[in-house]
C-alpha cells in the first residue's frame, strides 16, 4: 500500500506544531512540574559549582554548605526564631488592620460614586509617596518602637488596598444589581449579598499581591531602627561581615513570603470556588 | 375598557454633556391587556430597552407614567420581573438557591414548605431537575436562560419583562426555549413584553408586535396583530397564510427605517446655532379667513419677536401659484393646503418629486360645500337629495386644488353616497376668489372652498351650504405650513422661529375677544381687502347656511389652537395619503411610514413647542373615524383604501424620494 504523495506539506502552510512556545495554551503536566523544579534547582547547583570549584572568598559569596551550617547555629541559639516571630507579628498586626479597614472603604468607594469622589484623589496622592519614606516622619512622631513599623506596614498597604478592591467592585455587573432590585432587594442587601460576594475573590486577590509589600516594609523598617527582625539581623551581620547569615535571613525571608502567597492561593480555591474559571 | 399595562404618553430625555438634550423616547403611548404578549422590535438605539427598563421601574420616564394593574409604577418590584440577556445568576449559589433567594425574598409571608414547592415547581418547570445543584457555570447558556425564567417566574409577577432574552443562544437552544416559554406563557397566562431583534421570534410568540422609530424622538411607528391562533407551533406558524405578509410588513418597516437613518446621517445642511440664517422671508398665502395666524403674525409682531424682521406676506392668485411659488424658491414658505407637502413630496399630476415639509398645522375646518339656489328651490338639502338631482342633470362642482382637503373631502362625502365623483358628476379645480363668479355665471353648480367664498354666495343669494366640514369630519387638518426640506435644512433656526411666531400667532386668533381685531386687520387691501367683511359667519358670527333656518353658532368653525390643533400628526396625514391614492392624484407608498416620517415634522414643531411651554404631544394615534362612521386605522391603510367601494385603481409603490440634491446644499452653505 502505497502512502499518499501529496506534494504539499501541509506542515509548511500551517504553524510549526510547538509543545514549548503554545501561545496561551497549557504545556503538559510532566514538562511543567520539571521546568518548576529547575527553575530551583539550576541556580542551587551554579552557586554551588561556583563555590565549590571557584576560588571565592566565602566571606563575599559563601557556600551553600556554609549557609546551612550559619542556619543551624543560628536556629540553635533561638535568635533566627526570636527575628522571624518579631518579624512576623509586625506584619500580621500591620497587615490585619490595613486590609480590616480598607475592604469597607474601597467596596464604598467601587459602590458610591460619591465616596468615590470624595476619597479617590486623597488616595491617589498619598499612594505615590514611597512609605519607607514615612519612616523619618514616623520615628519623629511614634518613637522607635513598634508602633512606627506598624503603622509604616499600614501606610504602605492600606492605600493600595482600598484602590484595588475598589477596581473589582467597579466591574460587578450592572445586571445583576438591577436584577436584585427587581426581586426586591434594597441597598444594603444588594451590597451585603450581592456586590460583597462577587468581589470577595477580587478582594482576596488584592490583599494577597499587597502581603508582599507589608513583607517587604517590615525588612525596611527593621533594617533602620530594631533590636530583633529579620532585618535588623541581616543589618548586623552585614556590619560584621557575616555573609551566610546575611544569606540565611534573605532565604528566611523568601520562603516565608512564598509560603504565605500559596497560602492566599488556596484560601481563594477554598472560599470561591465559583470563580475559578476566572482565574 | 381598562387595560392591564398602560404605558402612558412616555417621554425620556437623556442630559447631554454640552448641555442640551437627547430626547431618546417620544410620547409612547401603550396599552397592554391581561394575558398578553406584546414585542417592541426596532433597530439598536431606538430605545425600546430605555421603554423596558423604565417599566421595570429601573428608570424614569421624563414625562408621562405606567400604570400596571391600577398602580404607577415608581420603582423596582416583584410585581415586574425582568429577564435580562445575560441571565444575571448569582454565580457563587447553584440553581435551585438563585431561584430559592429569590422565593425566599418576595414571597416571605408563605410558610416555608410551601416556598420550598414553588421553587422545586419551577425548577421542573424548566425541566432543569438534573441540574438543580449545579452552579452557574457548570451550565449552558440555554440553562442559564432557563433558570433566569424560573426565578422570574417563581415569585409570580404581574408583568414578565424579557430583554432580548435568547439573543445570545445558538439557532437550536433558542428554538427550543421559544417554544418552551410560549407554553408556559398560555399555560400561566402571563402577561409579556419582550424586546427582540428577531422577526421571527416576535411573529412566534407576540399577539401584538409593536415597531418603534429610529432615535432620536423614538415614537410607535405601527403595531401590527398577530392573528395566528394559539396554540403555536414552532415549526408550524410558518404555515399559517397570514405570516409570511405580517413577516414581509416587519422587514419592511425595519428597512424604511434604515433608510431614514441613514438619510438622516448624511444630511447636515448649514448648522447655525447663535441667531437665524435668514430674517427676510417671503411667505405666499392665498386671501381666506384662515389666513389669519400669518397676519396676526405679520401685524401683532409675532414674526419680530422672534427675530423674523422682514416679512413679506406675498398674496397668491391660486395654490397653484403657492406650490409654483415653493418649487422655484420664490417663496421661502407658505400657506399651504393640508395635502399639499404630502403630494409634492410624492409628486402629483406631472410634478417631479420635491420633498417639502410641514411643522405646523395653521388651521383646521373652515370649509362648506355650496350648492347653487336652484337646488335649494328643488329642494336639495341632503346627500341623497343631490344624489337624485345627478340622475336628471349633469352638474358641475370645483374645488380649489387636487391636493386640498376640499378636493378629498368633497369627494368622500360624495362617495359616501354611492356618488362616484369622477364618473356620476364633473369635479373642476376653480382658485378660491373665482368661485362665485364661476357659480353666478352659471359655469359651476356648486364648489366646496374655504371662507369667505362660501358666506359670500349666501350673502348674494347665490347658493346655500348643503354641508360644513364639521358635518363631514370635524376638526380636520386644512392649512399647513409649508417650506422645502432642503430649506428647513438649510434654515433650521428660521424655520424654528417661524413655527413659534405661527403657534403664537394661532394661539392669538383662537382667543374669541381678539376676532374683531383679527377681521378689521384681515380687511387691509394687502390681505383680504373687501373680502373680509363676508368672513364674519362662522370666525365671529353664527353661521348661516342659507337654507332659511335659523343661524347655528359653530365655536369651532374656525379652529386654530385649541386641542392640540397645531400639531402635524402623522395619522391623520396617513388618512390624506389613503385619499390622495383612492382618486389616483398620487400612488400610495408602500412607504407610508416614511414618507410621512419625513413630510409631517412632529419633531420640529414638538421643538416650537416646548420652547414656547406649550404642549409638544401628537395626539393619540388611535383609529378615528368620519361622519360615515367608517373606522380608519392608521396600522392598516391598504386595508382601509381596500375596503372603501368607490375609487379609482389603486397604485401601490416604493416610492423612494430622492434626497435633496448636494451640489444644491454645498451652494447654500
Amino acid at each position: 500500500m502505497r502512502q499518499s504523495t501529496n506534494p504539499i506539506d501541509p506542515s509548511r502552510k500551517s504553524l510549526n506544531s510547538t509543545v514549548f512556545w503554545r501561545l496561551a495554551e497549557d504545556i503538559p503536566k510532566p514538562l511543567q512540574t520539571g521546568l518548576m523544579v529547575a527553575s530551583i534547582a539550576v541556580p542551587l547547583l551554579l552557586w554551588w559549582l561556583i563555590t565549590t570549584f571557584g576560588t571565592i572568598d566565602p566571606t563575599f559569596l559563601p557556600s551553600p554548605g556554609n549557609v546551612l551550617t550559619a542556619f543551624g547555629r543560628l536556629w540553635s541559639t533561638g535568635e533566627l526564631l526570636q527575628d522571624t516571630v518579631a518579624s512576623l507579628w509586625r506584619v500580621g498586626v500591620g497587615f490585619a488592620v490595613a486590609v480590616f479597614c480598607s475592604i469597607p472603604v474601597g467596596v464604598l468607594m467601587g459602590s458610591f460614586s460619591s465616596i468615590r469622589a470624595l476619597l479617590e484623589p486623597l488616595f491617589g496622592l498619598i499612594r505615590y509617596m514611597p512609605a519607607p519614606a514615612f519612616i523619618p516622619l514616623l520615628i519623629l512622631y511614634l518613637g522607635i518602637g513598634e508602633e512606627p513599623k506598624v503603622t509604616l506596614i499600614f501606610i504602605g498597604v492600606f492605600f493600595f488596598n482600598s484602590l484595588m478592591v475598589m477596581d473589582t467592585v467597579k466591574f460587578v455587573p450592572k445586571d445583576l444589581i438591577e436584577a436584585t432590585y427587581t426581586l426586591g432587594g434594597n441597598r444594603l442587601q444588594t451590597l451585603l449579598q450581592v456586590i460583597f460576594p462577587h468581589v470577595l475573590p477580587g478582594i482576596i486577590d488584592a490583599s494577597r499581591i499587597n502581603l508582599a509589600a507589608a513583607w517587604q516594609l517590615v525588612i525596611v523598617s527593621e533594617l533602620i531602627a530594631a533590636t530583633e527582625g529579620l532585618g535588623r539581623r541581616i543589618s548586623v551581620a552585614g556590619r560584621f561581615l557575616r555573609t551566610d547569615e546575611i544569606f540565611v535571613g534573605l532565604i528566611v525571608i523568601g520562603v516565608i513570603g512564598l509560603a504565605f502567597d500559596l497560602s492566599f492561593q488556596y484560601l481563594l480555591r477554598l472560599s470561591c470556588s465559583w470563580a475559578s474559571q476566572k482565574r | 375598557m381598562s387595560f392591564f399595562v398602560e404605558i402612558d404618553h412616555i417621554d425620556r430625555t437623556f442630559p447631554l454633556k454640552d448641555g442640551g438634550s437627547y430626547i431618546a423616547l417620544k410620547n409612547i403611548d401603550l396599552n397592554v391587556k391581561k394575558g398578553e404578549f406584546v414585542s417592541l422590535i426596532g433597530h439598536s438605539g431606538c430605545g425600546k430597552s430605555t421603554l423596558l427598563n423604565i417599566l421595570a421601574g429601573l428608570d424614569k420616564p421624563t414625562q408621562g407614567g405606567i400604570v400596571l394593574d391600577g398602580r404607577q409604577v415608581t420603582e423596582p418590584g416583584p410585581d415586574r420581573m425582568m429577564v435580562f440577556q445575560n441571565y444575571s445568576l448569582l454565580p457563587w449559589k447553584t440553581v435551585r438557591e438563585n431561584v430559592s433567594l429569590a422565593v425566599e425574598k418576595v414571597l416571605k409571608t408563605l410558610p416555608k414548605d410551601e416556598r420550598d414547592r414553588i421553587v422545586e415547581h419551577h425548577i421542573d418547570l424548566v425541566g432543569l431537575r438534573n441540574a438543580a445543584d449545579k452552579k452557574p457555570r457548570e451550565l449552558s447558556g440555554g440553562m442559564k436562560q432557563r433558570v433566569a425564567i424560573a426565578r422570574a417566574l417563581a415569585i409570580r409577577p404581574k408583568l414578565l419583562l424579557l430583554d432580548e432574552p435568547f439573543g445570545a443562544l445558538d439557532a437550536l437552544t433558542r428554538g427550543n426555549l421559544q417554544q418552551q416559554l410560549m407554553q408556559i406563557c398560555e399555560e400561566n397566562h402571563l402577561t409579556c413584553v419582550m424586546v427582540t431583534h428577531d422577526v421571527d421570534e416576535a411573529l412566534l410568540l407576540s399577539d401584538r408586535i409593536v415597531m418603534l422609530t429610529n432615535g432620536p424622538e423614538s415614537h410607535v411607528g405601527q403595531i401590527l396583530d398577530v392573528a395566528i391562533p394559539r396554540p403555536r407551533q414552532r415549526l408550524e406558524v410558518v404555515n399559517h397564510p397570514s405570516y409570511y405578509s405580517l413577516r414581509n410588513e416587519i422587514i419592511y418597516f425595519l428597512n424604511q427605517q434604515k433608510r431614514d437613518k441613514k438619510r438622516k446621517q448624511k444630511q447636515i445642511g448649514a448648522i447655525a446655532r447663535n441667531g437665524l440664517e435668514k430674517v427676510n422671508l417671503d411667505i405666499g398665502f392665498v386671501p381666506l379667513t384662515d389666513c389669519a395666524p400669518l397676519v396676526v403674525a405679520k401685524e401683532k409682531g409675532f414674526f419680530a419677536k422672534h427675530g423674523l424682521e422682514q416679512v413679506n406676506l406675498s398674496r397668491e392668485p391660486s395654490w397653484k401659484a403657492v406650490a409654483d411659488g415653493i418649487r422655484t424658491q420664490r417663496l421661502d414658505a407658505a400657506q399651504m393646503l393640508a395635502g399639499m407637502p404630502l403630494a409634492m413630496t410624492l409628486g402629483y399630476a406631472d410634478n417631479p418629486r420635491l420633498p417639502v415639509i410641514t411643522a405646523l398645522v395653521t388651521a383646521r375646518n373652515g370649509n362648506a360645500i355650496t350648492l347653487k339656489k336652484e337646488f335649494l328651490d328643488r329642494g336639495v338639502r341632503s346627500l341623497s337629495d343631490l344624489k337624485s338631482v345627478l340622475k336628471d342633470d349633469p352638474v358641475t362642482l370645483a374645488t380649489v386644488h387636487p391636493t386640498s382637503m376640499h378636493n378629498l373631502m368633497l369627494r368622500y362625502w360624495l362617495a359616501s353616497a354611492g356618488i362616484d365623483p369622477d364618473h356620476d358628476l364633473k369635479l373642476t379645480i376653480v382658485p378660491p376668489p373665482q368661485m362665485v363668479a364661476n357659480l353666478s355665471a352659471g359655469n359651476i353648480d356648486g364648489y366646496c372652498v374655504g371662507e369667505p367664498w362660501n358666506s359670500r354666495a349666501i350673502r348674494e343669494g347665490l347658493g346655500y351650504a348643503i354641508a360644513t366640514d364639521l358635518d363631514i369630519w370635524a376638526a380636520h387638518p386644512e392649512k399647513v405650513l409649508g417650506v422645502r426640506e432642503d430649506w428647513t435644512n438649510q434654515h433650521p433656526e428660521t424655520h424654528n422661529a417661524l413655527v413659534k411666531a405661527l403657534l403664537e400667532a394661532c394661539e392669538y386668533c383662537d382667543d374669541r375677544r381678539n376676532r374683531e381685531e383679527i377681521l378689521s386687520l384681515m380687511a387691509r387691501p394687502q390681505y383680504m381687502g373687501a373680502s373680509a367683511d363676508y368672513a364674519r359667519p362662522g370666525f365671529i358670527d353664527a353661521y348661516d347656511r342659507g337654507t332659511g333656518e335659523a343661524p347655528e353658532s359653530l365655536l369651532r368653525f374656525n379652529q386654530f389652537h385649541v386641542d392640540n390643533a397645531n400639531c402635524p400628526g402623522r395619522a391623520e396625514g396617513l388618512w390624506i395619503l389613503t385619499q390622495l391614492a383612492r382618486w389616483e392624484i398620487t400612488a400610495f407608498p408602500r412607504n407610508w411610514i416614511e414618507v410621512l416620517e419625513r413630510v409631517r415634522r412632529v419633531d420640529v414643531y414638538g421643538r416650537a413647542a416646548r420652547e414656547l411651554g406649550l404642549p409638544d404631544n401628537e395626539g393619540n394615534r388611535h383609529p378615528f373615524q368620519l361622519f360615515d362612521g367608517k373606522v380608519f386605522n392608521p396600522d392598516d391603510p391598504i386595508g382601509y383604501l381596500n375596503s372603501l367601494e368607490i375609487g379609482r385603481d389603486l397604485r401601490i409603490e416604493e416610492i423612494i424620494i430622492d434626497p435633496v440634491s448636494e451640489s444644491h446644499l454645498a451652494i447654500a452653505v
